[in-house]
């Protein structure tokens, strides 16, 4: 057993940290959230020359064979801004289902510009407000000689406003489809959401021809592929919120020691000390899944009940996080310029992203034990 | 990174074979202790007479206290050792501080690091060899959180002190062989500046016991009247009481850590496993899964908490608030237990089932959620020592005391 990272790993969690205190400083990052397009085209650019967008991508497809665990720890040091924008789904998520489930000729066509940082991609699967599954996707495809035509639409992308491409699910007569989409096609019209949200779009489709070569899978089991290749993308994912806990836990501990009311530092009174207690726990309880999680990916290990684990715990514990830090910093975490409300804003965005906490829990279960299985 | 406890060093692959043969040697026949994470045998004097016989023959090995130095008793031998102790003892539900009911994990350490050479050849042999029993003797009726208004007062007398005063809710069933207590040696002195720590011969005449029953079992009230102890067995000088609690209170707030993690959910599940009702098999139904995964999710943060601090302080890099942290959430995460095995098992999850191991009676389960929030100080002390540890309203963070 050996609980600590790597000296190569330190080094490269050390370069990550320090581009993200470079590219994404803590004073401009709630700018950002402000403007309402969170997403920075520099930022996104650099880090493809760095080599992080597609980094777990096999080296001779333009990626950076990277293992998962090294994924999060890049990851993790993204989430402490948090730097926003397509990074889990352009340099993670995309390159997986394509890899996965697209033919070597798409993979060809998609993957290396995407490693280059030519090609930027959202990813809508379910349209459920909630969950993740197969039922609640409403975007339909007719089929249209070899390919089909689109109408409806995907629901909750997140940053589809920065993409080229949607990699997107549709219910067609044959059942579930995945295809790529190029979001400059007529006929499709990107509609932003309004609320306590950041960069969350409903991509509308009205007739949308989209041709056989741009069709990922058509295979009967597409959904089935689909969600089972995500899942050693999701550990990825919850260390991108590990590293937002871990920010937001060390501006909290500061903030104890440096705010003075009645006289001394609030750190000193018991019920502030609780709000902080409560939130390491949480923060560590997301660490330590998370890592575990990774580190069975990387060494084979079953994972499928791991993954969803961290992520339903990662996704409560940012949450979570995030709420017992505004019980510290009361008024000025809710001021808009405050670095703690990116974060809460975030906690909320990426709660239900890819399935609830609750969602993932019986994705566990089922992973643990089948209903209907013998003893 | 690697999680694989068994991702051993050449030499440790060569000790894990030696203790895993021995082990299935001395453990055969006794699949039933499979769950016994804990050192109640609830009255079954031949499973107690088995776990007393298993430590002295671990102790003899030396394997008990592997790190603490041979002429001590102990096994002289590395903290890599030692993890692989942990290891294969937990997989026959047993861990290596709990084979039976004596606070040597406690006292060991903490004589090892603070008494003279004279106490340590004497007092430490038969500890680390588990052929006596010590319990830890510290709360006093008046004191509870507050350890430090000691009144049970040991005087100096020539060559001995004399200790007159009263402890409670300490021990367990079997009568002791020591008592491991912290008594006031200068009652005029400055608070904390006038508290030693002294190991007395639990047959010495003027102590007696007397058994306290509580809900999550038996425990005691230990009265000292005129009880004379030689003053060559006060351990780390007399009235530096407070700093020698460093040691012992880490040790007890679970910084030890464990990769024992408990059983309780497990039997849950199995449980729920094997039965039905008129909806069908408990584990498949809807509601059943739902609680089911929110404690083995708690359960699996705890246990990768408890081992996170194991590894680390066999490192000697112990987590600052690791053992307390885990500590108090072992505490909430036993409590909400105590619900949700009532809300999946009903009137079934208040039953009491001596052939199961009491830590996964689903009798017990329901009594340790209340009645385990204050052995050692409450939730509220841990979380107060949790902020000290991460330096909240302080200058500087308080670091974890040194336990190996």
């Amino acid at each position: 057993m050996d609980l600590r990272f790597s000296e190569e790993q330190l080094m490269l969690q050390d370069v990550v940290a320090r581009f993200v205190h470079q590219k994404a400083p803590e004073t401009e990052v709630p700018r950002w959230f402000q403007s309402g397009v969170t997403h920075q085209p520099d930022l996104y650019r650099q880090a493809a020359d760095t080599g992080w967008i597609g980094m777990c991508v096999p080296e001779p497809l333009g990626g950076g064979g990277f293992a998962t665990m090294d994924a999060g720890i890049v990851f993790e040091q993204l989430g402490r801004s948090p730097v926003p924008g397509p990074l889990y789904t352009s340099a993670i998520l995309a390159p997986r289902l394509l890899g996965e489930l697209a033919s070597p000729d798409q993979q060809l066509r998609f993957i290396p510009a995407t490693c280059k940082g030519d090609l930027v991609w959202a990813v809508g699967l379910s349209d459920s407000s909630r969950r993740f599954t197969e039922n609640d996707i409403t975007l339909a495809a007719a089929e249209a000689g070899s390919g089909v035509v689109l109408t409806g639409k995907k629901r909750f992308v997140h940053d589809a406003l920065a993409a080229d491409m949607l990699l997107c699910s549709a219910r067609s007569a044959r059942g579930t489809i995945l295809l790529a989409v190029d979001l400059h096609l007529q006929g499709i019209r990107i509609a932003p959401h309004e609320g306590f949200l950041s960069s969350l779009y409903d991509v509308e489709f009205d007739q949308v021809e989209v041709g056989e070569n741009d069709i990922i899978s058509r295979s009967p089991s597409c959904w089935h592929d689909t969600e089972t290749a995500l899942e050693v993308t999701l550990p990825i994912l919850s260390a991108y919120k590990v590293g937002a806990c871990q920010r937001v836990f060390e501006m909290t501990v500061d903030y104890t020691n440096e705010r003075v009311v009645f006289g001394q530092p609030i750190g000193r009174f018991q019920r502030v000390q609780d709000h902080v207690v409560e939130l390491t726990n949480h923060m560590d309880a997301a660490r330590w899944l998370t890592y575990e999680a990774l580190w069975k990916v990387d060494s084979g290990r079953p994972y499928r009940a791991a993954v969803h684990e961290a992520k339903a715990v990662a996704s409560q514990s940012y949450y979570q996080v995030c709420n017992y830090a505004n019980m510290v910093f009361a008024g000025p975490g809710t001021s808009l310029d405050h670095p703690l409300v990116p974060h809460t804003v975030t906690s909320r965005n990426l709660y239900g992203f890819l399935g609830d906490p609750n969602y993932h829990k019986e994705k566990m279960m089922d992973a643990l034990f089948p209903v209907g299985s013998g003893t | 990174m690697n999680f694989d406890q068994e991702a051993d060093t050449p030499e440790q692959a060569r000790f894990r074979r030696e203790v895993r043969e021995w082990l299935e040697a001395a453990m055969a026949g006794r699949g039933d202790l499979k769950w016994s994470t804990q050192w109640s045998t609830r009255g079954n004097e031949v499973e107690y007479e088995f776990r007393r016989d298993l430590a002295r023959k671990l102790g003899g090995k030396g394997w008990l206290f592997p790190t603490i130095p041979a002429e001590y008793g102990g096994g002289g031998l590395s903290v890599d050792h030692q993890f692989v102790l942990e290891g294969e003892i937990s997989r026959h539900g047993l861990g290596l501080s709990q084979v039976f009911y004596t606070l040597a994990r406690i006292v060991v350490p903490v004589v090892h690091q603070w008494g003279n050479e004279e106490q340590k050849k004497r007092m430490l042999p038969p500890l680390c060899k588990g052929e006596v029993i010590c319990w830890q003797v510290m709360t006093e009726p008046q004191g509870g959180s507050d350890l430090a208004t000691l009144t049970t007062v040991a005087k100096r007398v020539g060559d001995e002190y004399v200790i007159n005063g009263q402890k409670v809710m300490v021990g367990s069933t079997h009568y002791p062989d020591y008592l491991w207590t912290i008594v006031n040696t200068n009652p005029g002195g400055e608070r904390h500046e006038n508290v030693s720590w002294i190991y007395v011969n639990a047959h010495t005449p003027g102590v007696t016991i007397q058994p306290l029953p509580m809900i999550m079992g038996m425990k005691n009230i230990v009265f000292f009247d005129d009880v004379h102890v030689p003053v060559d067995d006060l351990v780390g000088g007399e009235n530096n009481g407070w700093r020698v609690s460093t040691t012992h209170l880490e040790l007890e707030h679970d910084g030890a850590g464990s990769v024992s993690g408990d059983p309780a959910v497990d039997r849950l599940i199995e449980y729920c496993t094997e039965n039905s009702d008129a909806m069908g098999r408990l584990i498949d139904q809807p509601d059943v899964r739902r609680i089911l995964a929110d404690a083995i999710v708690d359960g699996h943060v705890l246990k990768m908490l408890q081992t996170r601090n194991l590894w680390f302080r066999l490192q000697r890099d112990p987590v600052p608030y690791g053992g307390v942290q885990t500590r108090y959430l072992r505490r909430m995460v036993g409590l909400a237990y105590s619900q949700r095995f009532q809300e999946i098992l009903g009137y079934e999850g208040l039953l009491k089932d001596l052939s199961v191991d009491e830590a996964t009676d689903f009798d017990y389960v329901s009594r340790r959620g209340p009645a385990t929030l204050h052995g050692g100080g409450t939730l509220d002390t841990d979380r107060l020592q949790f902020a000290r540890r991460l330096g909240l309203g302080r200058r500087q963070r308080e670091s974890a005391p040194v336990t190996i």
